[in-house]
């Protein structure tokens, strides 16, 4: 039996009107006959409806974000996002597997098979998979992104897309572009893991609705909402290192049309890891508190969401002994500190017509604050960044829904002042203050024929204060040629402003010398892809394999150079090319009931000229294999998860005018990590123990001549592989209704 | 010869807990999807568990349970508490009332479906 979905018409799911809207539609089978007593349900929401003499249903409060879970009794269920504005026809092929392999499951993570851009969605289900303690450690499970190690001594994981620095990857909370800024490197960890709900992963440049700054790829946060939160959702974690967290989420109904959450996040690190033995922290200790609290109104027509977001982190690290209080300027020991605090305001605003469901309006707001107070060894920094965002999107349709279309307009305010001091008479003490003024336009037009084509046509005009005008073209098409097989292509432009001292704060923690030979220009690129996903039925159960191919060519890049010399680190515009490559194929398949296998292997090539030639850039493995095994038995009972990483060698910077004995290898070697997780699940919850890195791999002294810190030859930045080992962690989540 | 005694270890753990396995059918009031996904994952959890499955059209509910664990009272009074009628007991008003719009008496009365059984 074929496993086909029909529908009438498709929207893209990085739409990032929020505005919740009613759903309407009709369950078929595949032989036309209508389902009546069919479910559709919200996958991260316990409204439901059930459909109706007439195999109708209605669902209210729907948001472009959430999936209709489809299912009847003897049929296949589904998982699919919504359409407005009309009447959805959903086709569930029948079943002829016996009836318990029927339950409401359905494709709970994976490929958004309608949407125009390659977008994959990682569920809640999906996340709890790996315990993550904050978004830079969610991707675990997933084979697009991947996690790499800054240094030796900050702690910081930084993630690649596409072979490809994260830096260019737009990082957006519901919509709003979130991490960026000062805190493209660090921003990850203040979001914490039990607030995540969902997470969706585009591939190639986004949309153009959303700005400019998706160069490479667009992730997508969604964070728990007062409509779809537990009341109480309690988690508590601890692994062997002593991280301690606990987390709460709260929601609270205020009166018929308002709604409240309440998100919150306490952990710390105060045990000193060496586990080297090299006299340096493996990784800082930590403490952190992050409260947000949001509220949510819905009425008729006018839907509105406000939130607050606060959060302290505090970050000692380097030699042992150092210490949250200690002074990096006077300080004995080598130390690293990183103090931050925001505060945020932020939200949305959405209009329906519900006699025109095909006209909507809304606008995304936020205003932030933050500060960051930090340094390692005697460089010191400060900055502040203040930002102000505003985003009016209106949507509608063109005669009939083949042609639907996005309009509005932004403004970015974004000033930021920076100090950094190096305290040596060679490398570099600066004040970079700069404010960026951005209004823009932009259009987007949607052109869908038949349920087998999408074509998304974008285009933005951006008028900076400080560097003239942008223009990006962006164009999507998807084109599903045969029932198992859809093609995608996209391309696009994309720019960004880069903030070299933050960027690099892993140089910091080395005696490189940093030399800022550059101008600051916007870092501006293209990007092209193609992709081919093809979703075929073995034995009963789906098979699906996606393959894609990536491009990304800089015309401008902001240089790190760490090839020039082994003492310094020089940063300029780029002179000659940079381009990077990717391939990646991943295929997914039950090989039980409950076991399911996801395998992917991944080739990247990622060329910039440093030291004069143009070579691979440093730390990038250009071969990768993962490997995910995941069991679980009805309603997550019982579930367990296996995830293997093969990382290929990763070319080193140059140190061959080091002196011999703080010589580097030119290119690293290739290894293996393993993580692994148990959960039992409860009426009330759940618990959970799993180990990350449980082969235990090491890279060996990670840092270069550790005895000298203040000396000319101190690096811990040359850093490839996890410099903590084997962790252990278990935790408890406890939900009430 | 570790791994040979761990192997009839677990094969005669298996089959102890095999041998305690029995069987249970529950006729129930539940009347659509919604009914049996909620009795089913409610009944996953409960002590004794190992298998749920509910047939929506005779509305009887499967369960293989261990005996030394637990009883099909203790399973027959578990779904009256879940909102739901089970043989002769009858179900617990409160949380009947919890219970999802389509699971409630007569929601699905206009269903074409279930005119044809009638």
């Amino acid at each position: 039996m074929k496993f086909t979905l029909l529908l009438l018409s498709f929207v893209g799911v990085s739409s990032s009107l929020f505005a919740q809207q009613k759903v309407t539609g009709t369950v078929h089978s595949s032989t036309d006959e209508p389902l009546v007593g069919a479910t559709v349900q919200l996958l991260n929401n316990k409204l439901g409806a059930v459909t109706d003499l007439n195999a109708n249903f209605e669902l209210d409060q729907v948001r472009p974000n959430d999936r209709l879970v489809v299912s009847y009794l003897g049929y296949f269920s589904d998982t699919l996002p919504p359409v407005f504005g009309q009447k959805m026809l959903i086709k569930l092929s029948e079943s002829d597997e016996s009836l318990e392999q029927v339950t409401v499951r359905g494709r709970s993570d994976g490929v958004v098979d309608e949407a125009p851009f390659l977008n994959i969605l990682i569920t809640e289900s999906e996340l709890q998979k790996a315990a993550c303690c904050n978004l830079s450690e969610s991707f675990e499970t997933n084979a697009s992104v991947d996690v790499s190690y800054a240094d030796a001594i900050t702690g910081t994981k930084m993630i690649q897309m596409m072979g490809v620095d994260g830096r260019y990857v737009q990082i957006n909370r519901e919509g709003i572009p979130t991490i960026r800024g000062l805190n493209s490197r660090l921003g990850m960890t203040y979001v914490p893991g039990t607030w995540i709900q969902s997470i969706d992963v585009g591939k190639g440049a986004g949309t153009v609705i959303n700005g400019y700054e998706s160069m490479t790829g667009q992730i997508n946060v969604e964070l728990f909402k007062p409509e779809s939160m537990d009341k109480w959702y309690l988690n508590g974690y601890l692994n062997s290192l002593g991280r301690m967290e606990a987390n709460a989420n709260r929601q609270i109904n205020l009166g018929k049309k308002w709604s409240m959450g309440i998100l919150f996040h306490a952990s710390q690190l105060s045990n000193e890891v060496d586990q080297n033995e090299d006299g340096f922290m493996d990784l800082p200790k930590s403490r952190q508190i992050n409260l947000l609290n949001r509220y949510k109104y819905a009425g008729e027509r006018l839907m509105a969401q406000i939130g607050f977001n606060v959060f302290f982190s505090d970050n000692a690290g380097g030699q042992n002994g150092f210490n949250f209080k200690d002074d990096l300027s006077t300080s004995h020991g080598y130390g690293y500190r990183m103090d931050t605090r925001k505060a945020e305001v932020f939200g949305k605003l959405g209009m329906i017509y519900p006699d025109k469901p095909t006209q909507s309006w809304g606008l995304q707001y936020s205003f932030s604050y933050q500060d960051f107070i930090g340094g390692a060894g005697r460089k010191l920094y400060n900055g502040i960044e203040k930002t102000a965002y505003g985003n009016f999107i209106y949507q509608n349709i063109i005669g009939s829904s083949f042609h639907q279309y996005k309009t509005g307009a932004s403004f970015l305010y974004d000033d930021f002042d920076e100090q950094f001091t190096s305290n040596s008479a060679t490398s570099l003490d600066t004040t970079m203050m700069r404010t960026e003024k951005v209004p823009g336009v932009f259009f987007e037009y949607n052109y869908i024929p038949n349920d087998n084509v999408t074509i998304a046509a974008g285009a933005r005009t951006d008028f900076h204060n400080l560097f003239g005008t942008y223009l990006t073209p962006r164009l999507h098409a998807r084109w599903a040629f045969t029932p198992s097989l859809t093609l995608r292509g996209s391309a696009g432009k994309g720019y960004r402003t880069p903030n070299a001292l933050m960027e690099n704060s892993m140089i910091w923690v080395s005696s490189r010398d940093i030399v800022y030979n550059a101008i600051l220009k916007p870092e501006e690129s293209w990007n092209m892809g193609v992709s081919m996903v093809g979703n075929w039925t073995l034995k009963n159960k789906p098979l699906s394999i996606v393959a894609d191919y990536f491009y990304t060519t800089f015309q401008n890049q902001l240089v790190y150079d760490q090839d020039f010399s082994s003492d310094k680190l020089v940063i300029y515009n780029l002179t000659n090319g940079s381009y990077a490559t990717s391939f990646q194929i991943e295929g997914s398949y039950p090989l039980t009931d409950k076991l399911n296998v996801k395998t992917a292997y991944k080739h990247y090539q990622n060329l910039t000229t440093t030291n004069g030639i143009l070579q691979q850039i440093p730390y990038q493995s250009q071969d990768r294999f993962f490997l995910n095994l995941a069991y679980a038995t009805d309603f997550d009972k019982w579930k367990a998860d296996m995830t293997l990483n093969w990382n290929g060698a990763m070319r080193l910077p140059d140190t061959s005018d080091s002196p011999l004995e703080y010589r580097r290898p030119s290119r690293s070697p290739d290894f293996f990590l393993v993580n692994a997780q148990i959960s039992r699940g409860f009426r009330w919850g759940s618990i959970y123990l799993g180990g990350e890195n449980i082969m235990n791999f090491k890279q060996q002294n990670p840092i270069v001549d550790p005895e000298n810190p203040f000396g000319s030859n101190f690096d811990a930045s040359m850093t490839w592989g996890p410099v903590a080992g084997r962790i252990i962690y278990a935790g408890v989540r406890y939900k009430i209704n | 010869m570790k791994k040979l005694l761990l192997t009839c270890f677990i094969a005669a753990y298996a089959f102890a807990v095999q041998a305690q396995i029995k069987t249970v059918e529950i006729k129930t009031s539940a009347i659509c999807e919604m009914c049996k996904k909620t009795l089913e994952k409610d009944l996953t959890f409960e002590k004794g568990v190992k298998s749920v499955n509910l047939d929506v059209e005779t509305k009887i509910l499967n369960i293989a349970y261990l005996d030394r664990k637990t009883s099909p009272e203790i399973l027959r009074k578990r779904v009256t508490m879940v909102g739901y009628n089970a043989d002769s007991l009858k179900r617990d008003v409160e949380a009947y009332n919890k219970l999802e719009e389509c699971c409630k008496d007569g929601a699905h009365d206009n269903d074409l479906h279930k005119k044809k059984d009638h």
